[in-house]
């Protein structure tokens, strides 16, 4: 009696509070200690007890993941008696939450419970009607009064009046089987993100995926995150968390004022392009846009993105002033290039006839457009191949070179050849030489060789003999060479997949949820 | 290097590509040869005189045995040579079994006719005359061995119904000890026959030639003694007692068969003879007039066949000695012989061979001057071809003449 008491007036109090995320510190804190004793008697089973502690920090801060798991505590409460009452907050409390967070990623499966719980209440009523012995409740033992859910009328089934008609006698033998199949319900948990001052940027991770949320936040986040919460003017908050999706964490950063800091803000024709501050050897600092604290004094920054010539700006950072700083970015758009495949290592890759990775494998940008990639390895055949790379794909090449086939065949060819030739070279020499003779007798006419004079007809014949043997070399050099040059076994093939590029974690924001996102597109 | 030597020996062995320049060579070289064509005599050529005296080409008349044939090689203008007609076989035909081993083939000083005389059997003599056709004049004697023939324009004929008719050059043979002349139209029966003798001895006739006289020629015969003598040119038509010489003088060498008398110009003479059992031989000129001899005989051995060219209006003597060495083989060649007014020249103006000689071809067994072109040139027969030099140049480098084939 004394606790409805209590519960009444505190119920009171927080329907005077304000609602909204101005609220003071303390209020918060009230709502996470509420939330930390609701999550115990859940885990025990009083559900009651968790319902009101649920509803208690609701009061405290209007988070509907609150309002959820009030719907949840009279859900397991109904499920574990069979009471319709509990049964009736549950419903209620799920409408509640649906109508804070009309978005919510569970909303279809909340629908459902809904449904359930009002066919199973009026099975319950149907069944506690005809049982034959039903009958008035015991006036000295009145049902235990289910705590009010936020900002509803006064509970019916409250502190008991002469005029209420009558309980239950006897609880129903358990639940449906629809009511079975929903399960066990768990509750939500929350992360709450606040700084002071608020709107502070918040980062999650890692600077270079960008600005996640401003201050204050709250959401679902689950593991171990690293989260930086900055402000210009004010010190950077950087902290780890390990936040539970069945646990309210509250993270509530108190920022102090940094007054001898300069502001920079930097941004860039290409989103997403990498930003290094003084040092390049320690990696960029984020991406563009970014906004952040600074040192005052002079700054070297360079803007850079696959594709585009880099941009380099010095600046000189004033304290408590703001240095903008525009990379306009000038080049193109670049595709990824991935060329792999066994004995890679050995390979040399080039891409329009300039050597592009001294040996594989290789994985570089490459500006949109036609290009010829081409893969040489010694003693294999090359492999050459024109591709299209398209910006934001990464363009996979699996290449299998064909080991160079022997070129013996072609080596026999050519000594052929040369014997042939030489063969050629002797005869002809000879004929040269029966010319010579008969031509110096001829000249000489002491005496002069006949008409029938042998050598006529041997000179005749050892001169189409070489030439005979002067096209046989040739035909054979010829065969030679086509045997030099000729594709002979199979060829160096390779396997071609594109695909499009993972795009940078990104920060979402939705109802009742905030995380990473990656859309990939094919 | 490796480079600069395989251009040299690609352009060293490039000219052979030409072939057709050994067919160029093959037209430019003056001898022209012809292998034995379709005749069926094995032995080829051993006895060659010419054929037409003018026209375009020229035709050499060739004489083979085993067995024996006539056949007539026609060159044309441009020095290629063929049968100009089948050649006739002598055994077949003309009971001609064989022919001696320089068989008598006398060409007629007046026309462009041939007359072969050989033997055709026991009593027998057949004279075969003609140019392209052929006529045959048998003589009928004993002994029928032929010793010499020459044209001669003989004197009329002495025989009834044809006495005073003036008869052609015809040939005169010597068989035996006798001379009988061939008549071409009606000779008379019996053959009228003379015997030649010198003091009542018969001179054993070796070879016979002619001289002019008046309107006849009379016979210049070369005895087997050595001794040249001078008859009366009515010896043709027969004698009823043996004939004794108008002149006589030695020459100093007994000539053998085969031994010749070739009319050298209108009064000197060539005689041409050789021994039948020894190499020895006698080349010399002699003034048929006087029967004086002009200038030193030639004694070069091996002699055994001779013919007088006229090389624009001088005259040549083609001396052939077949079994001649040269180079150390017994090939054979042919001595050219300028023959000037005091006699043939001690040394040969142009020695000719096979320039590629088969051992015992007998280069120069056969030898005649062959009108070509209008030019008369150098025909040799060797054991298996014929030789035509259709330009020649002596020894010490003049023409003896020109290229005388068309086209070149």
């Amino acid at each position: 009696m004394q606790s409805r008491v209590v519960f009444v007036v505190w119920m009171s109090l927080c329907a005077l509070a304000s609602p909204g995320y101005g609220q003071p510190a303390d209020a918060l804190k009230k709502a996470q200690s509420a939330f930390d004793r609701a999550q115990v008697d859940y885990l025990q089973g009083k559900y009651d007890d968790a319902a009101r502690g649920f509803e208690e920090a609701y009061t405290a801060r209007q988070f509907p993941q609150f309002l959820y798991n009030v719907g949840a505590s009279f859900h397991m409460k109904g499920k574990k008696a069979s009471d319709p009452e509990a049964y009736r907050h549950a419903v209620e409390a799920y409408r509640k939450y649906l109508a804070a967070e009309p978005q919510a990623a569970d909303k279809d499966k909340v629908d459902k419970a809904i449904h359930v719980l009002e066919d199973e209440i009026q099975r319950l009523k149907d069944q506690a009607a005809g049982a034959p012995g039903a009958g008035p409740a015991s006036p000295g033992t009145p049902a235990p009064a289910p705590p009010a859910v936020p900002g509803s009328p006064p509970v019916p089934g409250g502190p008991a009046s002469p005029g209420d008609p009558p309980a239950v006698a006897a609880a129903p033998a358990g639940p449906s089987a629809e009511v079975e199949q929903l399960g066990d319900v768990n509750v939500h948990g929350l992360v709450v993100i606040e700084s002071e001052p608020s709107n502070a940027t918040v980062y999650v991770d890692d600077k270079r995926k960008g600005a996640f949320a401003t201050t204050p936040w709250s959401g679902t986040l689950d593991g171990d995150h690293r989260i930086i919460i900055e402000k210009r003017g004010y010190t950077v908050i950087d902290r780890t968390i390990a936040a539970d999706p069945t646990k309210l964490f509250v993270l509530v950063g108190a920022m102090s004022q940094q007054s001898f800091l300069g502001w920079v803000e930097v941004t860039s024709n290409v989103p997403g392009a990498d930003i290094y501050i003084d040092d390049k050897s320690i990696g960029s600092v984020g991406r563009t846009p970014l906004s952040q604290n600074i040192k005052p004094g002079k700054h070297t920054f360079w803007v850079s993105a696959e594709g585009y010539d880099e941009y380099k700006e010095e600046v000189d950072v004033i304290a408590n002033e703001v240095t903008p700083i525009k990379a306009p970015l000038k080049g193109a758009p670049v595709g990824k290039v991935n060329i792999t495949g066994p004995g890679i290592e050995d390979s040399r890759i080039a891409i329009d006839g300039a050597v592009l990775c001294e040996r594989g494998p290789c994985l570089k940008g490459i500006v949109q457009g036609d290009h010829t990639i081409t893969v040489t390895r010694p003693d294999f055949k090359p492999y050459a191949r024109r591709i299209t790379i398209q910006a934001k794909t990464e363009t996979q090449i699996r290449v299998t070179l064909a080991p160079t086939p022997s070129r013996g065949d072609a080596i026999v060819a050519y000594v052929l050849a040369g014997g042939f030739a030489a063969g050629g070279i002797v005869l002809g020499v000879t004929a040269n030489k029966y010319r010579d003779d008969l031509r110096r007798e001829i000249a000489a006419g002491a005496p002069p060789p006949d008409s029938n004079d042998a050598r006529f007809n041997r000179g005749k014949i050892y001169a189409i003999a070489a030439d005979a043997t002067f096209a046989i070399a040739g035909l054979t050099a010829l065969t030679g060479v086509y045997y030099t040059f000729r594709d002979k076994g199979a060829a160096s093939t390779a396997a071609i997949d594109v695909r499009a590029l993972a795009r940078a974690l990104r920060p979402e924001l939705g109802a009742g949820y905030a995380g990473l996102g990656v859309k990939v597109s094919f | 290097m490796r480079a600069a030597f395989a251009i040299w020996m690609i352009a060293a062995a490039l000219p052979a590509c030409s072939w057709s320049q050994f067919d160029d060579l093959r037209r430019q070289t003056w001898a022209g040869s012809t292998e034995k064509p379709n005749v069926k005599s094995s032995d080829y050529g051993v006895a060659l005189q010419r054929g037409a005296r003018a026209g375009s080409g020229g035709t050499l008349v060739v004489v083979g045995a085993t067995p024996p044939s006539l056949s007539a090689l026609a060159y044309t203008a441009q020095g290629s040579a063929s049968l100009a007609a089948p050649a006739i076989e002598l055994d077949t035909q003309y009971a001609i079994g064989q022919v001696d081993p320089q068989p008598i083939a006398i060409a007629d000083p007046t026309s462009d006719d041939v007359s072969l005389i050989a033997s055709s059997g026991a009593g027998s003599i057949s004279v075969l005359t003609g140019a392209g056709q052929i006529s045959l004049h048998q003589l009928l004697v004993q002994p029928s061995s032929v010793e010499a023939a020459t044209y001669m324009q003989a004197p009329d004929r002495i025989d009834p119904p044809h006495a005073g008719e003036h008869p052609p050059a015809q040939p005169l043979v010597a068989a035996g000890d006798d001379v009988l002349g061939t008549f071409y139209t009606s000779p008379p029966t019996p053959q009228p026959t003379c015997k030649l003798t010198e003091a009542g001895t018969p001179i054993a006739t070796r070879a016979l030639g002619t001289v002019r006289a008046g309107a006849v020629d009379d016979v210049i015969a070369w005895g087997a003694s050595g001794k040249l003598y001078r008859y009366p040119a009515a010896v043709f038509n027969g004698c009823a007692t043996p004939q004794e010489p108008i002149a006589v003088v030695d020459t100093g060498f007994a000539p053998g068969h085969g031994s010749q008398i070739l009319a050298l110009d209108g009064t000197r003479v060539v005689l041409q003879g050789h021994h039948d059992v020894d190499e020895a031989s006698f080349l010399g000129i002699y003034d048929a007039d006087t029967l004086t001899a002009v200038g030193a005989a030639v004694a070069l051995p091996k002699l055994r066949t001779a013919a007088v060219l006229d090389a624009a209006g001088t005259r040549y003597v083609l001396a052939g000695y077949p079994a001649a060495v040269v180079g150390g083989k017994p090939t054979g060649q042919v001595l050219v012989f300028r023959a000037a007014a005091q006699g043939l020249d001690a040394a040969p103006a142009l020695a000719l061979g096979d320039a590629r000689p088969d051992t015992n071809e007998a280069f120069g067994r056969a030898v005649a001057a062959m009108p070509f072109n209008g030019t008369e040139v150098i025909a040799v027969a060797t054991s298996h071809e014929i030789f035509v030099y259709f330009h020649a140049v002596l020894t010490d480098g003049t023409t003896l003449y020109d290229e005388t084939r068309e086209g070149r």
